[in-house]
């Protein structure tokens, strides 16, 4: 990180930042999820411009969290999978979001 | 973690809620006339059509909307849920007063001409709507997308 970069003072709203969505594209795709009734992969990917596998990495790790579920429908080409936020993500990113917006303003 | 960072997430966080709003595929030429189409069929349907037809019609149009639904759901890729950005909301107020408005201006007219007129007023008046609604709707998205660039 650049030493010109103004570092955040210890503050109590960074304790309130949770691990899991200090990673942007983690951050991003809980908060597509939490404005939608569901996403499905290929949204997702299009968001995050990501790969596939770098997409089902990251949510693979927020299903592990809790934080989403995920629905797979057919097979083959026309395979559909579709994810939503559970209500213990959707809790945990509008803490994550308050608290950002307590720290950067 | 320093504070260009806890803006960069900030800002990510944002375009991530708004996407489920303004990143979406073109809506196809067809949606505002079979739109009218809906409309003028569910009006005729409840000026004209009573007992078991009535009934199976207004299933029949019912199905095609929920169907139109599932489709439209996984043509766009995601529903969006919340409340909507400021900058699509009064395009969206606007469209729901007046086709309140229009059910009313369509209530009178079934009672007082033929039921054709109402239906061809339902079909013109909820294609012209939508197809307004469409265009409002993409203008709103794009000062979303602007605001948030």
């Amino acid at each position: 990180m650049s030493a010109d970069r103004e570092a955040v003072a210890p503050h109590a709203g960074l304790d309130a930042l949770d691990p899991v969505l200090t990673s942007p594209k983690r951050l991003a795709a809980v908060a597509v999820l939490s404005r939608a009734t569901s996403a499905d992969f290929a949204f997702l990917r299009q968001h995050l411009q990501v790969s596939d596998s770098d997409l089902s990495k990251q949510m693979s790790a927020l299903q592990a969290a809790g934080y989403v579920e995920v629905a797979k429908a057919g097979r083959g080409r026309g395979a559909a999978t579709t994810y939503t936020i559970t209500a213990q993500g959707r809790a945990t990113y509008e803490r994550h979001r308050a608290a950002l917006r307590a720290i950067v303003g | 973690m320093e504070s260009d960072d806890l803006r960069q997430l900030q800002r990510t966080a944002e375009r991530g809620e708004a996407a489920p709003w303004v990143d979406f595929p073109p809506t196809p030429a067809w949606y505002p006339p079979a739109t009218g189409l809906w409309v003028a069929a569910m009006t005729a349907t409840l000026a004209e059509l009573g007992g078991p037809l009535g009934a199976v019609a207004l299933v029949v149009l019912l199905a095609a909307e929920a169907g139109f639904l599932v489709w439209y759901r996984r043509y766009r890729g995601t529903m969006p849920s919340g409340a909507m950005p400021a900058e699509m909301r009064r395009a969206a107020i606007v469209l729901g007063a007046s086709m309140v408005a229009l059910a009313g201006v369509l209530v009178v007219l079934c009672q007082l001409l033929a039921t054709w007129v109402p239906v061809v007023v339902a079909l013109v008046a909820t294609t012209s709507l939508i197809a307004w609604y469409e265009r409002a709707y993409a203008a709103g998205a794009a000062g979303v997308r602007a605001r948030l660039a």
